[in-house]
């Protein structure tokens, strides 16, 4: 099932550097979203000190944001085309096409992430300290819960026609709110500290719940799917 | 807020929600059986024609 | 048919007595807490409703757990039905809980809310939860909600727990601030909750069954208009 899952995976990453408009689109996104936030803060003339505290729900607010907006793209692609019919005619484990979702979702919203982490620094001209490495770790085991949780509920929520945009929040933040934003903006206030070793609670708990997660999006995808 | 202030707030709030929505969802079910009742006719009308 | 007519006048009788019963409890046989340690002894009456109707909206979302489990692996109709009754009587209970919670908490605390109250988080998340899986019962249009919503409120109701264990830890981080403490419970402040509880699950059965009923008599005329379509 692995080896359909990586074809399915490699398919769609290929599709999306082909128009790139999922990674494109995600990506102005979350510049837009770290740009208002710059301007909402712009009269307080925040420094580095005052900017600290504020530092991991930025982050976090535009990752799940721009995330958000990607899962959106990703299955609504899909479905718009019929692609996802021709998909599921294929011979295999329907949970194979949701972990070929993950994994190319995965890749694509970590990229993004990534790079918002990095020109966070240049708009707010603000220095990492040389905490840069925990904080990227913390986006790695983040991101991944995200995702895992961000695909089940955006397969779910792809299936309205009229309320399809505002549907993916709606179900996606009340589930992730405590079990994955929470933790990684601790752990990544953590992390800012210098020290993350004081974060492995916080990342024990983002791991457990991504299995968790897993584990009910293997037992539940194949309804999401069905005809 | 005062606590007798709360307390008499905290229960009509309870009460007042509660049973307004009983009473709504009684006025609800009146209708709709109603509305059975007129359409079970015109199905029973339909069939003897 | 018969028999159930019956039940529902049961439940009818059973819940007002218990209301009634409830509502004595609450305001004439508990005494009032006299501790110097509580700033508002009098507004503490609400805690009787206010934690029936959390327990009421507990209740309600496995209820909407176990129907949707049900309705996945049977797709029978009527496990759909009593999850979408369920989901929308337990929203009102959960209401009723998360707006006297704050009442109480502008009497006793000052303030309205406190993030760091695990309690008071779990039911926003679980209030949450119950909105969302009515908005997305009525945003897919298609036969495919039941399944869907189904799904959705299995997702929800394992997120609960999580919640609650994740914002445990994050609680821990603010050890400075306390949370809300009942305190061990006199004999009859227990009594007393046990009449609300009991009281609001009997009024949560009597509204599910009619709620239910609208359900089912909606779709109802729903075929018969088919039925007659045309006409």
């Amino acid at each position: 099932m692995m080896g359909q899952a990586l074809t399915i995976a490699k398919k769609d990453i290929k599709t999306e550097f082909r128009t790139k408009e999922m990674i494109f689109s995600m990506f102005i996104f979350s510049l837009f979203i770290m740009v208002a936030f710059y301007f909402a803060f712009y009269f307080y003339s925040i420094g580095q000190e005052k900017l600290e505290p504020l530092v991991p729900p930025i982050l976090w607010i535009t990752f799940c944001f721009a995330g958000m907006f990607g899962l959106h793209t990703s299955f609504s692609k899909e479905k718009d085309r019929g692609s996802l019919d021709g998909l599921m005619l294929c011979p295999m484990d329907r949970s194979a096409i949701y972990f070929g979702k993950i994994i190319s979702n995965y890749f694509l919203i970590l990229l993004v992430d990534i790079s918002s982490v990095i020109f966070f620094t240049m708009f707010f001209s603000y220095d990492y300290n040389g905490n840069i490495i925990p904080v990227l770790i913390v986006v790695l085991l983040g991101t991944f819960s995200f995702v895992i949780s961000g695909t089940l509920v955006s397969g779910i929520a792809v299936n309205s026609r009229s309320i399809r945009g505002v549907l993916i929040p709606i179900l996606l933040i009340p589930v992730i709110l405590l079990t994955v934003l929470m933790p990684s903006i601790n752990a990544t206030s953590k992390a800012l500290e210098g020290n993350i070793l004081d974060a492995i609670p916080e990342l024990r708990i983002l791991g457990m719940f991504a299995v968790i997660y897993i584990a009910l999006a293997y037992l539940l995808f194949d309804f999401v799917l069905e005809e | 807020m005062g606590e007798l202030e709360a307390l008499y707030l905290a229960y009509t709030i309870i009460w007042a929600g509660l049973f307004g929505y009983l009473a709504y969802l009684h006025m609800k079910q009146m209708k709709l059986s109603k509305d059975l009742k007129l359409l079970e006719e015109m199905v029973k009308k339909n069939e003897r024609k | 048919m018969k028999f159930d007519k019956k039940m529902d006048t049961m439940v009818l009788v059973l819940a007002l007595v218990f209301v009634l019963l409830a509502i004595y409890m609450a305001l004439i046989y508990t005494p009032v807490v006299d501790d110097p340690g509580w700033n508002a002894p009098k507004a503490q009456k609400i805690f009787y409703f206010h934690v029936s109707a959390a327990w009421v909206s507990f209740l309600a979302f496995g209820v909407v757990f176990i129907m949707s489990i049900l309705y996945l692996a049977k797709g029978l109709k009527k496990w759909d039905d009593l999850a979408f009754a369920s989901a929308e009587v337990g929203v009102v209970f959960c209401t009723l809980a998360i707006v006297t919670g704050p009442i109480w908490g502008s009497a006793e605390w000052g303030v309205y809310w406190r993030w760091e109250d695990t309690k008071l988080t779990i039911t926003f998340v679980l209030w949450l939860i119950f909105v969302a899986y009515l908005v997305l019962r009525g945003g897919v249009e298609s036969e495919d909600k039941s399944r869907l919503a189904a799904i959705f409120g299995i997702i929800g109701f394992v997120c609960v727990p999580l919640s609650f264990v994740s914002s445990r830890i994050w609680q821990s981080m603010h050890p400075n601030v306390v949370a809300t403490s009942e305190g061990s419970m006199s004999a009859e402040t227990g009594m007393g909750l046990l009449a609300g509880v009991v009281a609001f699950t009997f009024l949560y059965l009597f509204i599910l069954k009619k709620r239910l009923n609208i359900i089912e008599m909606t779709s109802k005329i729903e075929d018969l208009k088919e039925k007659i379509g045309g006409l």
